[in-house]
């Protein structure tokens, strides 16, 4: 079965570059552009995992995780923080609201993502 | 004092102190037979009062027999306890009535049954009354006794008996008697003069002193008679417990002085006092010392003129004599003395004429000797003026340089009043003896506050981060006679609990021996400072976060181009995205050393200790770096002492001392040279050593090589990949954690880095950021 899995990230060239690695490995892609937007397709699409950028406008990622985490649906969803933020505080606060892994973008390349998430859920 | 006067006045006194003797002598034996006289009355009377009181009560104790043993009425109260009608009733009630008619203080008859209730009774009211925990119904059945009891504000007598017939108990009878002829035996006191009374007293149900009736001087009695009150009323108080004695000069219940007897009449519970005031008891005694007074005074007066007669006939020639003397001493010195006669006075005159012969002669000798002292006198006194001269040119000169330091102390004050950081000087006893109004305005306390406190009372500086007090430089200013400076993020407690970031430094002191006697203090305000520095390191922080997105851009995308997913790249392509790729990735690393750096300025990073092996994290780092001593051929070699255990130690710091030197090492060594990393363990320390034969550290860029974004001259002139914060960082990481780095170096030949950690662990650090 085809994993789905959404990408919260408001630049777009990142989005894409995500995407476009994603939906090669024959992932089923949804991108949100906030938080917002994250957490109702979240709750519509049920993705096996969420990438989750922090900073972004409307609705940061950490909102996002902490709200999805106190509804039912949004418990147990797997999230990697994907960011390029990297204050102690907010790997500390990812991690205690349920964060899988925490990344620096600057840090990863797309490849060594893809290990990780398909780690996490298997692939395909 | 004349002669003639003087005469007379003995005379007077002689015969005063023998009257005075006699008088005296007399006067006391008066006393005595008089007062014992008068005790001797009073006891007569007290005896005698008793006597009376006691054959009247025990008078009436036999009238209660009489009536307890009327045989009619005993026969009829048996009767009626047999049968209870109203005819036996009334048989009784008229039988009492009778007993009480026939004797004048009987008032009222009652009889009592077993049970303690009154069966009949004189007193209609009283019939039915329960009297069984009554003390004189309780002893009544008994025998026959006499009590007291108050009954409208006034002592009755109560009176019981028991009532037997063949030994058997029928009842109580009881008699309410008033007390007229008690009053008629105590009250007269006719025998007992102005202030003499006879008082009897009980204690009553609560064990207060009472007395049976009113006392002669009621409006003066100033306390009601509580049991422990114990200051008054002793007479009475020793007649209830029995006493039969004389008491005198003893204080009654006015609290007047009294001589009383004192009495107990043990039957009946009653004291017996009988008293008269002292003053009273011995008036007739003053009275006959004051007739002898005044006999005495005009005895004494009449004397006086009859002594004045004989002294003046005896000072007559003395008074002339004195007379003549008088015009001599006038400085009449030819004055001849003239008194004819043969007795003691006309001697004397002709010894006073020779005397004045005499007298001439020696004056004039005098004379001469006083004119030369006074022309002595007048000398010395040139001479002390002339020196209190010189004396005064003196002081005038140590005035003036007085003057000259009190200006320099004005001018010091004004200086230090002027300068614009915050100045104080303490003493030896760190007690604050300077201070200036930038101290007073940066603190909040005034000048008043400050001055002659202890500094640390009044100026707290504690350390920002530990909230400890900072007392260190002013402690080494005064150990090691040296300026210390403050530590970073020193905060200063206001005088209204606000905190001011301050900074600065301290001074010793020195007296002439080199002796440290205070301090200089000086510091200043620095929030503004401190804002900036905030502010900058927000901005690092910031910028480097956003630097990162177009460096994640350009870093995923030349890795998609390199995977060929968008189609296959020529060999010239590929080397070039390949220096993309280099060259981000360099960017990458110098915005995370530029935000670390960040992080370390404002000593806002952690330093958290825990167990960890240093050769393992030693081991990560140089994983880390085997693509670069592979492509450079370095020879590298490690060597670890084998009895390393774990120490305490914040990984991330280690691992970037550990990665910032190696790669300096291998970046700074040319190709195919030798790098080698050894980590020894000291009795305190741990040793990390890493030696290169690389480029070296020139001579003049030694001093600097540890400060930020410095590149020695070799390094730049080589063109090598390097951002300047590497050993800045290792440096800062080591000065907080209390470990030290140091190096030896020669240009061309290598370098030798060493760094020590103590065995105990690196220090605790709390803080807001962590390093990357």
């Amino acid at each position: 079965m085809t994993k789905k899995i959404l990408i919260v990230e408001d630049e777009k060239s990142l989005a894409e570059a995500l995407y476009e690695k994603f939906t090669k490995e024959k992932f089923n892609v949804v991108i949100a552009k906030h938080g917002e937007e994250g957490l109702k397709k979240a709750k519509k699409e049920k993705p096996d995992l969420i990438l989750l950028d922090i900073i972004m406008p409307v609705m940061d990622g950490l909102t996002m995780l902490k709200k999805m985490r106190s509804e039912d649906w949004g418990k147990d969803i797997p999230v990697i923080m994907l960011t390029n933020l990297n204050d102690s505080d907010k790997i500390d606060e990812s991690l205690k609201e349920g964060a899988y892994d925490y990344l620096v973008k600057t840090s990863w390349k797309l490849e060594d993502i893809m290990k990780k998430v398909n780690k996490k859920i298997g692939k395909k | 004092m004349k002669i003639k006067n003087k005469i007379a006045l003995s005379f007077l006194l002689q015969f005063l102190i023998y009257t005075v003797i006699i008088g005296t002598v007399m006067s006391f034996l008066l006393f005595f037979i008089n007062k014992k006289e008068n005790l001797e009355y009073l006891d007569f009377i007290s005896s005698s009062y008793t006597k009376h009181l006691k054959t009247y009560f025990e008078q009436n104790l036999e009238r209660i027999k009489v009536v307890t043993n009327k045989i009619g009425l005993i026969r009829t109260v048996e009767e009626y306890e047999l049968n209870k009608n109203e005819f036996l009733l009334s048989e009784i009630i008229f039988n009492i009535k009778n007993t009480r008619d026939a004797i004048e203080e009987f008032r009222v008859i009652s009889l009592v049954d077993n049970k303690g209730e009154i069966i009949a009774s004189t007193d209609n009211n009283l019939i039915e009354n329960n009297v069984k925990n009554k003390k004189y119904y309780l002893e009544g059945k008994q025998k026959e006794g006499i009590y007291f009891i108050k009954k409208n504000g006034e002592y009755i007598a109560v009176g019981s008996g028991p009532f037997i017939l063949d030994g058997r108990l029928l009842g109580v009878i009881l008699i309410e008697a008033n007390l007229n002829k008690v009053e008629e035996i105590v009250k007269p006191r006719n025998d007992l003069g102005q202030t003499g009374e006879v008082l009897l007293g009980l204690y009553d149900d609560d064990g207060n002193i009472d007395f049976l009736f009113e006392r002669r001087f009621e409006e003066d009695a100033i306390i009601f008679l509580k049991k422990d009150d114990d200051k008054i009323a002793y007479p009475m108080r020793g007649a209830l417990k029995g006493q039969e004695k004389k008491m005198d000069n003893i204080l009654d219940y006015r609290g007047e002085k009294v001589t009383a007897f004192t009495s107990y009449l043990d039957e009946l519970g009653l004291g017996v006092v009988v008293k008269v005031d002292r003053s009273d008891f011995l008036s007739s005694v003053y009275k006959l010392l004051s007739v002898f007074a005044v006999l005495l005074f005009l005895f004494v007066v009449s004397f006086y003129f009859f002594a004045n007669k004989i002294s003046l006939f005896i000072s007559k020639p003395i008074e002339k004599l004195k007379k003549e003397v008088g015009e001599i001493d006038k400085e009449n010195l030819d004055y001849k003395v003239d008194i004819k006669g043969n007795d003691e006075v006309s001697d004397l005159s002709r010894f006073f004429s020779e005397m004045i012969a005499e007298i001439k002669k020696s004056r004039k000798e005098v004379d001469e000797k006083v004119k030369k002292q006074t022309e002595k006198i007048i000398l010395d006194e040139k001479d002390m003026r002339d020196q209190q001269k010189a004396i005064l040119n003196i002081l005038e000169d140590v005035e003036e340089e007085k003057e000259k330091a009190l200006q320099e102390r004005d001018k010091t004050n004004k200086i230090i009043q002027s300068i614009g950081d915050a100045v104080f000087v303490i003493d030896e006893n760190l007690k604050i003896v300077l201070c200036n109004d930038v101290t007073v305005k940066i603190s909040g306390y005034n000048k008043k506050e400050l001055i002659g406190k202890k500094y640390y009372e009044k100026l707290k500086f504690i350390f920002e981060d530990s909230r400890k007090i900072n007392d260190k430089f002013v402690k080494n200013a005064f150990k090691t006679g040296e300026i210390q400076e403050m530590s970073n993020h020193t905060v200063l407690i206001r005088g209204d609990k606000k905190e001011v970031p301050v900074a600065d430094s301290s001074a010793p002191l020195k007296d002439k021996q080199g002796k440290v006697v205070g301090c200089i203090v000086v510091f200043r305000d620095v929030t503004k400072e401190r804002e900036i520095d905030r502010a900058k390191t927000e901005f690092v922080s910031l910028a480097s976060h956003q630097l990162r997105t177009p460096l994640s851009i350009i870093n995923w995308y030349t890795e998609m181009l390199l995977s060929g997913d968008s189609g296959k790249l020529n060999k010239k392509q590929k080397k070039y995205l390949g220096k993309v790729a280099e060259g981000n990735g360099r960017m990458v690393e110098l915005v995370d050393s530029l935000l670390n750096v960040s992080r370390l300025d404002t000593g806002t990073f952690v330093i958290e200790p825990k167990l960890f092996d240093i050769t393992k994290i030693s081991d990560e780092s140089i994983e880390e770096i085997k693509p670069l001593i592979r492509e450079k051929k370095i020879k590298f070699t490690k060597k670890y002492d084998k009895n390393i255990k774990k120490i305490k130690l914040d990984k991330k710091l280690t691992s970037i001392i550990f990665n910032n030197l190696l790669s300096n090492a291998i970046k700074y060594t040319p190709e195919k040279g030798r790098v080698n990393l050894q980590i020894l363990k000291n009795s305190k320390t741990i040793k990390i050593i890493i030696t290169d034969t690389g480029i070296g550290i020139p001579v003049l860029n030694r001093e600097k090589i540890f400060t930020k974004l410095f590149r020695a001259d070799n390094v730049v002139k080589a063109d090598t990949q390097g951002t300047g914060l590497g050993l800045y960082m290792i440096k800062t990481i080591l000065d907080h954690s209390g470990g030290k780095v140091w190096f030896k170096s020669k240009i061309n030949k290598g370098s030798k880095f060493s760094v020590e950690i103590p065995l105990s662990g690196m220090t605790e650090k709390k803080g807001t950021k962590k390093l990357d």
